[in-house]
């Protein structure tokens, strides 16, 4: 296969991505997803979707047992798919910055907040601890922790979720990377905090000209920050789109169903459902489209075939055979 | 005692919290009053660490006030001995917890985790106990064989509806549900929301309704309160508090929700 990616295309391209675990079952079907540049990608979906699991692929850290059974991921124009865990080392924490959903739980209790921070610029720069020590203040400061020698010294129990949050924040811009992965980083948050944590992550992306992929299972946040949205149903993309695209106009069902869960004040006091109910989630290979079992416009081809993407105008695209012309 | 039967649930002067040393408190609750109607749906919305939780365990006596009174009904509730605190109690009240994977046994079928709130108040027969259990089970939009499956067979989803049901059965008065959608996917959340609609036609309850999204609130509830550090800072209709908000914390709140009412 050939790949003449040209540096500045896409930051990252994923190609026909499909995961498994050792029992078999497929996590990831069939993903394909390209950020460009200084783009703002979101990937919705409920849990099960594949949203993580594709996310750990990409970053090169799925659990022991689950591995990439196809395709590819060119970060940069460089194949990640398979490489050393070197070469990993390199880019992770480097070019590569990830925010985990769980801000307690990805932080040594053990070790102060400054020194946590510090070991990325450690691992991945040359400087001099005086040159390291002002970059991590300077870092702390972009991300809004206030009091930064302080905090620096404390140890994460300390903190409040929100400054953890930011914490982490700062652990994966202080390189200034040029992908950004954010893992839900808002919904173990008060409302107020989440808030203030989209706007950081939008200013990262406009100061450091950071790429970002944002995954969440919430349309809110997504409007708010995403330029462009995947969404992802069992493991495959459903529906691709610019985000007024997508949530102004949704063509696949699903994406639908997805909005019309949100309660709205138009929907006060009424039922929010009209699809049916999810049912256990199909791990084995896909044989048709996979939501034909709840799709209220299903007819004899959805049983039968897997369909493809579908354009339904201006890069907006649907997986369904309603916009197969 | 209290004669005024319209309110469900009184609660005056509370003091809630707990001893960080010997002679000091840290108090959750701090002064706490509110009133709730019969047949109310109240949500009670606040930020973590704003005593939402304390306040449900209040209800239900998992926490003890430090000083205050609590009324069921009419009824001062600490003047209950623990027999009258489980027989009258908990037919009265009930709750749904957050998280449904941990409120069930997983050693015990999903029929017989129906059965037992019925088997301990002892008003009904076996056979009455079940086919009430296997009722309940439909209702809540199960299929007959989930009866005999174990909770790590079942969703969030349907563990939550069940867990619903485990709440209904008994037909309490008040429901008290602390976020009881909120580890759940946005189409399941749904489906509970919907399922909580149709079960309030069906059992007439008042139900006191804790989540940190205003959104749900918003839809679900008649009146709401808001929770500021232990107070209860502003309480209303939820229309005319979320179109029309007086308070600054509650302003505050609904501008970073960012929806419009």
């Amino acid at each position: 296969m050939q790949h003449d990616l040209t540096k500045s295309e896409y930051i990252l391209q994923v190609e026909h991505l499909k995961v498994v675990s050792a029992q078999g079952a497929e996590l990831v079907r069939d993903v394909s997803l390209k950020i460009k540049p200084g783009e703002i990608v979101g990937l919705v979906g409920e849990s099960g979707s594949g949203k993580s699991i594709s996310t750990m692929a990409i970053a090169g850290i799925l659990p022991e047992g689950i591995s990439i059974a196809q395709g590819n991921i060119y970060f940069n124009g460089q194949d990640i798919t398979h490489i050393s865990t070197r070469d990993r080392c390199k880019i992770n924490g480097n070019k590569l910055g990830i925010i985990y959903q769980d801000a307690s739980q990805s932080l040594n209790p053990l070790i102060r907040i400054g020194k946590q921070i510090d070991e990325v610029l450690k691992i991945h720069t040359d400087l001099s601890p005086q040159e390291r020590r002002n970059r991590v203040y300077g870092t702390m400061r972009a991300v809004n922790l206030p009091d930064v020698k302080k905090l620096a010294k404390r140890y994460p129990h300390e903190l409040s979720g929100g400054q953890r949050q930011r914490v982490l924040i700062a652990m994966a811009i202080i390189n200034n990377p040029e992908l950004l992965i954010a893992d839900e980083p808002t919904t173990a948050l008060d409302v107020s905090v989440k808030a203030q944590i989209i706007e950081l992550i939008k200013l990262i992306n406009f100061s450091r000209k950071a790429s970002v992929l944002y995954i969440s299972h919430d349309f809110s946040t997504v409007k708010e920050l995403c330029d462009r949205v995947y969404v992802l149903y069992q493991g495959i993309p459903v529906e691709v789109g610019e985000t007024m695209q997508i949530t102004e106009q949704p063509q696949h069902m699903y994406t639908k169903l997805l909005l019309e869960s949100i309660p709205t004040p138009e929907k006060r006091g009424r039922h929010l459902l009209t699809m049916k109910a999810r049912t256990r989630d199909y791990r084995g290979p896909a044989t048709n489209c996979l939501f034909a079992d709840r799709c209220p416009k299903v007819f004899e081809r959805c049983r039968q075939e897997v369909p493809d993407m579908y354009e339904v105008c201006n890069g907006h695209q649907a997986a369904c055979f309603l916009f197969d012309k | 005692m209290k004669d005024n039967l319209d309110n469900i649930l009184e609660i005056k002067n509370v003091y809630a919290g707990y001893a960080t040393s010997l002679r000091k408190a840290e108090y959750v609750l701090a002064g706490l009053s509110m009133i709730m109607k019969s047949g109310e749906f109240l949500g009670i919305v606040g930020e973590s660490g704003s005593g939402k939780t304390t306040l449900a365990n209040l209800i239900t006596g998992f926490v003890r006030p430090i000083s205050g009174e609590i009324y069921f009904q009419g009824q001062e509730v600490q003047n209950f001995s623990l027999r009258q605190r489980i027989k009258q109690f908990n037919c009265g009240i009930q709750m749904v917890f957050q998280d449904p994977y941990s409120s069930f046994n997983p050693k015990i079928t999903i029929g017989k985790q129906l059965m037992e709130p019925l088997e301990i108040q002892k008003s009904l027969n076996d056979s009455e106990i079940e086919e009430k259990a296997r009722q309940v089970l439909e209702q809540v939009g199960l299929s007959a064989d989930y009866f005999s499956r174990y909770p790590h067979q079942l969703s969030g989803g349907q563990l939550q509806r069940v867990a619903l049901g485990c709440a209904l059965i008994v037909e309490p008065r008040l429901l008290i549900a602390d976020e009881p959608v909120s580890s759940l996917d946005v189409s399941v959340q749904a489906q509970v929301l919907d399922l909580i609609m149709d079960l309030r036609k069906e059992y007439d309850f008042s139900c006191l309704f804790i989540s940190h999204d205003l959104a749900v609130i918003y839809h679900l509830c008649d009146t709401v309160a808001v929770l500021d550090r232990g107070i209860i800072v502003e309480q209303g209709n939820v229309e005319d508090v979320f179109q029309n908000p007086q308070n600054v914390y509650t302003k505050q709140l609904i501008s970073d929700a960012g929806y419009s009412f």
